[in-house]
């Protein structure tokens, strides 16, 4: 009995060692000038209001500072981040958000997404003010970053599924103080 | 003086060592006189609060200052078919190419308070979220509104126009403000005050381009990307001014480079004040130079040896450094306008070292030079530091400047000539014959005896005279303002964009408080809406409804609450979880309102919670020195402007935020004050006369030609269609002063005995060079590009002429008169 109990306490720490390794695991998968280009479905959900709302694109990631998501459907809207800027065109309308004045949501959003893509779950969860658990679940590991206090366009929670083997993103998913919601689903 | 003089001489090593350390002392403190371009300063010092309200505004507040960028396609050469205009994507990077390169080359400066060119699009949001958690204090909604707004069919059609808006791009962004406001009231109420057209892009769907996209602001049909620089100094400030314009220049340059489709332009007060400050340092340099130039080639080829000329120069460079010494310890700083006014005292200065010289020139006798001299010299001196101490006693800081810098100039020279001068004259003195046989032929020729040239000059003065009530003043001081061609571009260009044709003038109102300011705009506004009524105004934003003060919040949150009692709310609440429930709709998405209906925020003011960062908060409201002011806009036709403006600024509290028009009344006050100035140094003059003639014909002989040459003046800028304007009727106060010089020196060969002897000889030939040497002054200053400094030519180099004229005319004839009855007299006595 003694070691059953020894053992499940060993099995219990080594887990626990594993998840809180999961991080510096994540951030070892991607290298400083890692490149990445895939297609991506993004589904937008506004529960209260019932909506949702499906968007098909290619997205190419050079670390550490460039993402352009471009829309296939629907064609022509697009989402590019630079070292010095966000930029968002929806249905032809542009805007952009310079990174260096002060900070605010959308530079928020944009550090966000690159930490994701970067593995960086620490810098993500310090952006938002919040906490963040990593698991091992099968072949993915599921990073939960939650934040204590979350305003309406802020980010309350946001979930990133990786690749064990590969790192690479899987899912991505930002929810709003408000309770809306995007998933960004890659298909590599 | 001789006296002294010979007690100089023999204590030779004390007399030097004292004169180098006044030099050196005068000129320490000379170098530290600070320059200063502030056409203001043209107006009289505060008197009452009116009067102090009117300076603190005009001198101190930003908004005036504001510098306007505009990021526009280039103009696309004759003949160049292949140019394509750049988009508003490039045209918003060129802006901020810009802004940063200047933010960056000006940074040790501290020259640029803000920038605004992109604006925060979570800012805007932040905005929008305050004024729906503030919705009950903003909202005028009465109960019978308040019923129509929250009954089943317009909370349902309110809600099919929110999801109809998720739709669009902008519905995101909407989602929460929507949370707020299920019956759109406050939504509505927006969409009424604000001006059409405002929201293009904001709130709306719309196939124009939007005037707020990349973060930027654009001109309608994004034609240009919008700026705004708020200097770190006030228009007071030239010297600030200049450089920062000159720095513009330069990153413009810079980014026509980077995008040469895009060009950068700019206007506004501070840009006016640079460019005003670099023309009139241009047309100092190359008018006094040009002056300078032909002055010494002249002098070097009368005087013949250098060290005459050096004698002459050194008595200016000395009057200079006085003046600008005295005026330093005086009041430290020094308008560059009457600094560049003052550079024509130089050349009545200089005639006081010219008499003195050529005397010696003449006798080869220090003794006889400073016997002879010292007496006229010292009373043209003291007759014209009377005429210029005169400017000393008005309310406007740059007559007073003026006034100061030429007695002080006047007075260094004076002391030089008298006092220093002699003691550098050369032992051997060679003067060039053929120069002065010249000037003396020219002056043996006895003018005043020639009747056809003594008739023309009378029949001159008494045409001028009958003309000279009918002169004109202009009280405008925008005439007198130099404005670059391209800052009038860039003015025209922002006009014809933003304010279709109207003039946009902008007015505050003025008060002890925020709240206070706020207060009495809905009655100024009050005032905007009577003259749209009639037709006067175009447009006029409603700030009072933006910014309500907090009477009028708790007022508007009394009314909410007396609607939304415990039973209305519920009944409204249900209304609203049918309708949602009809449309799919979780009714916990508008909890924010059943929130808002129980407990509303507490009326605040929004410009004193941090919603909105200064550089853009400067533009509705500021404070300076206790008092506070909210800013607001008027658009008219320009034919209305001053019938607005008058209309505007009874009302009370309400500033036109444009000092020119407040300018008028004090130029005109300025005006009738220097004619007061004027009698009063007349009478001066007349005094100083008397004493030094002790016979009040000769003092009335010696006064004519100052006297009568003022009126012809006036004359002849009626006959010759020129305006007197603030700066050259100051200047035309000169005439005075060298007016009674050449009178006195005149006087003096008179009094001597016949027309040729040689004290008459002597003073001619120095009156002549003198005279020569200002009308080429006064007349190169006509060749000037500012307005103020070419003014300044006709009425002064008139005023010349005829002084001469006078002088050598009329005061010899009406001395001779005065003579022959006194003779007379004697004869008939014996």
């Amino acid at each position: 009995m003694k070691k059953s109990i020894v053992l499940a306490l060993s099995l219990c720490v080594s887990m626990l060692c594993a998840a809180n390794d999961i991080p510096e695991k994540l951030m070892a998968l991607h290298p400083a000038n890692e490149k990445v280009s895939c297609s991506f479905t993004e589904v937008r959900v506004m529960p209260k209001v019932k909506k949702t709302e499906t968007r098909e694109g290619t997205l190419v990631y050079q670390a550490p500072n460039d993402l352009r998501m471009d829309y296939t459907s629907p064609a022509g809207d697009y989402i590019l981040i630079t070292a010095d800027k966000l930029e968002q065109c929806k249905k032809g309308k542009t805007q952009s958000v310079r990174v260096k004045d002060r900070d605010n949501r959308y530079t928020i959003y944009r550090a966000t997404l690159l930490s994701c893509l970067a593995g960086d779950i620490d810098r993500a969860a310090e952006l938002n003010d919040a906490v963040s658990e990593c698991k091992k679940v099968g072949n993915k590991y599921v990073c939960t970053i939650t934040a204590e206090v979350a305003k309406s366009k802020d980010m309350k929670q946001i979930q990133v599924e990786y690749d064990v083997t590969t790192g690479r993103v899987l899912t991505i998913k930002l929810t709003e103080g408000n309770g809306n919601y995007a998933t960004y689903t890659t298909h590599f | 003086m001789y006296t002294f003089f010979e007690f100089l001489r023999k204590r030779r090593i004390v007399f030097w060592g004292v004169v180098f350390l006044i030099v050196v002392g005068l000129s320490s403190l000379a170098s530290r006189c600070v320059f200063e371009e502030n056409i203001f300063k043209l107006l009289p010092e505060p008197e009452g609060e009116a009067q102090e309200d009117f300076r603190v505004t005009f001198t101190d507040l930003k908004l005036k200052d504001k510098i306007f960028i505009q990021a526009v396609p280039r103009t696309p050469e004759e003949g160049e078919t292949d140019y394509e205009a750049p988009d508003a994507e490039t045209l918003a990077a060129a802006l901020d190419l810009f802004m940063d390169s200047l933010t960056a080359a000006t940074e040790e400066r501290h020259s640029i308070l803000y920038t605004l060119s992109y604006i925060d699009p979570s800012m805007l949001m932040d905005v929008a979220s305050y004024a729906m958690v503030h919705m009950p204090e903003y909202v005028d909604a009465d109960a019978a509104l308040l019923d129509s707004l929250c009954s089943p069919e317009h909370v349902r059609y309110q809600l099919e126009q929110y999801m109809a808006l998720m739709e669009t791009d902008m519905g995101e962004n909407l989602y929460d403000l929507m949370t707020y406001d299920p019956c759109g009231i406050a939504l509505g109420a927006v969409k009424q005050k604000l001006p059409a057209g405002l929201l293009d892009g904001v709130m709306e769907n719309s196939d124009r381009p939007s005037r707020f996209q990349y973060g930027h602001l654009y001109a309608p049909d994004a034609q240009a990307c919008l700026g705004f620089i708020t200097p770190n100094f006030g228009t007071d400030n030239s010297r600030e001014a200049s450089k920062l314009v000159a720095t513009m220049r330069e990153v413009r340059e810079h980014v026509r480079a980077t995008y040469p489709d895009v060009d950068i332009l700019m206007h506004g007060a501070i840009v006016v004040a640079g460019g005003n400050s670099n023309r009139m340092r241009t047309d100092i340099y190359w008018t006094v130079g040009i002056a300078m130039g032909i002055i010494f080639i002249l002098m070097a080829l009368t005087l013949k040896r250098p060290s005459y000329l050096m004698i002459t120069v050194m008595a200016l460079v000395f009057g200079v450094i006085t003046a600008l010494a005295g005026v330093y310890l005086a009041q430290t700083s020094l308008s560059l306008m009457s600094l560049g006014i003052g550079c024509i005292v130089i050349g009545v200065a200089f005639s006081y070292v010219l008499h003195v010289l050529i005397h010696y020139l003449y006798t080869g006798s220090i003794e006889d030079t400073l016997k002879e001299q010292s007496k006229p010299v010292l009373v043209g001196a003291l007759t014209t530091i009377g005429a210029f101490a005169g400017l000393l006693f008005t309310n406007s800081p740059l007559l007073n400047d003026f006034g100061l810098f030429a007695l002080l100039m006047i007075a260094g020279t004076t002391v030089l000539s008298l006092i220093v001068a002699p003691h550098l004259l050369p032992r051997r003195f060679t003067p060039n014959k053929k120069a002065f046989t010249v000037l003396e032929k020219m002056n043996a020729y006895h003018i005043d005896r020639n009747k056809p040239i003594v008739i023309i000059t009378v029949l001159w003065v008494a045409v001028c005279i009958c003309f000279s009530g009918q002169y004109k003043f202009d009280n405008d001081l925008r005439h007198i303002s130099y404005l670059e061609p391209e800052s009038v571009y860039a003015q025209n260009h922002w006009n014809s964009l933003m304010n279709e044709g109207f003039n946009q003038q902008y007015y505050a109102s003025v008060a002890h408080s925020y709240d206070e300011a706020l207060e009495q705009l809905p009655s100024i506004e009050q005032a905007v809406d009577s003259l749209r009524a009639i037709g006067l105004v175009e447009k006029g934003l409603n700030r009072s409804w933006l910014m309500p003060s907090l009477s009028k919040q708790q007022e508007r949150l009394d009314a909410w609450q007396a609607y939304f009692t415990p039973a209305k709310r519920k009944q409204v609440w249900h209304t609203i979880c049918a309708e949602c429930n009809r449309l799919s709709i979780d009714p916990s998405l508008f909890d924010n309102f059943q929130e808002l209906m129980a407990n509303p925020a507490e009326p605040e003011l929004i410009v004193e919670t941090d919603i909105l960062p200064p550089e853009v908060l400067e533009n509705f409201v500021e404070q300076k020195s206790g008092l506070y002011l909210v800013y607001f806009s008027v658009k008219n036709l320009p034919e209305n402007t001053l019938a607005v403006n008058d209309c505007l600024t009874k009302v009370d509290g309400c500033m036109l935020m444009n000092p020119y028009y407040y300018c008028k009344n004090l130029v005109e006050l300025i005006h009738d004050d220097f004619n007061l100035i004027m009698w009063i140094s007349m009478g001066f003059v007349l005094l100083l006369l008397l004493i030094t003639y002790r016979n009040i014909w000769l003092t009335l002989i010696a006064l004519l030609p100052m006297l009568l040459s003022w009126y012809t003046v006036l004359g002849a800028m009626a006959l010759f269609g020129q305006t007197f304007n603030l700066v050259n009727i100051i200047v035309s106060s000169f005439v005075f002063g060298i007016g009674v010089d050449y009178s006195v020196f005149i006087m003096e060969g008179l009094r001597k005995g016949d027309d040729d002897n040689p004290t008459m000889v002597y003073n001619k030939t120095a009156i002549t060079m003198s005279a020569t040497i200002l009308v080429i002054c006064m007349f190169v200053l006509g060749f000037a590009v500012h307005p103020a400094v070419s003014s300044i030519s006709f009425a002064s180099t008139v005023g010349m002429i005829t002084t001469i004229m006078l002088s050598y005319t009329i005061e010899p004839i009406l001395y001779r008169f005065y003579m022959k009855v006194k003779n007379r007299k004697k004869k008939v006595k014996v």
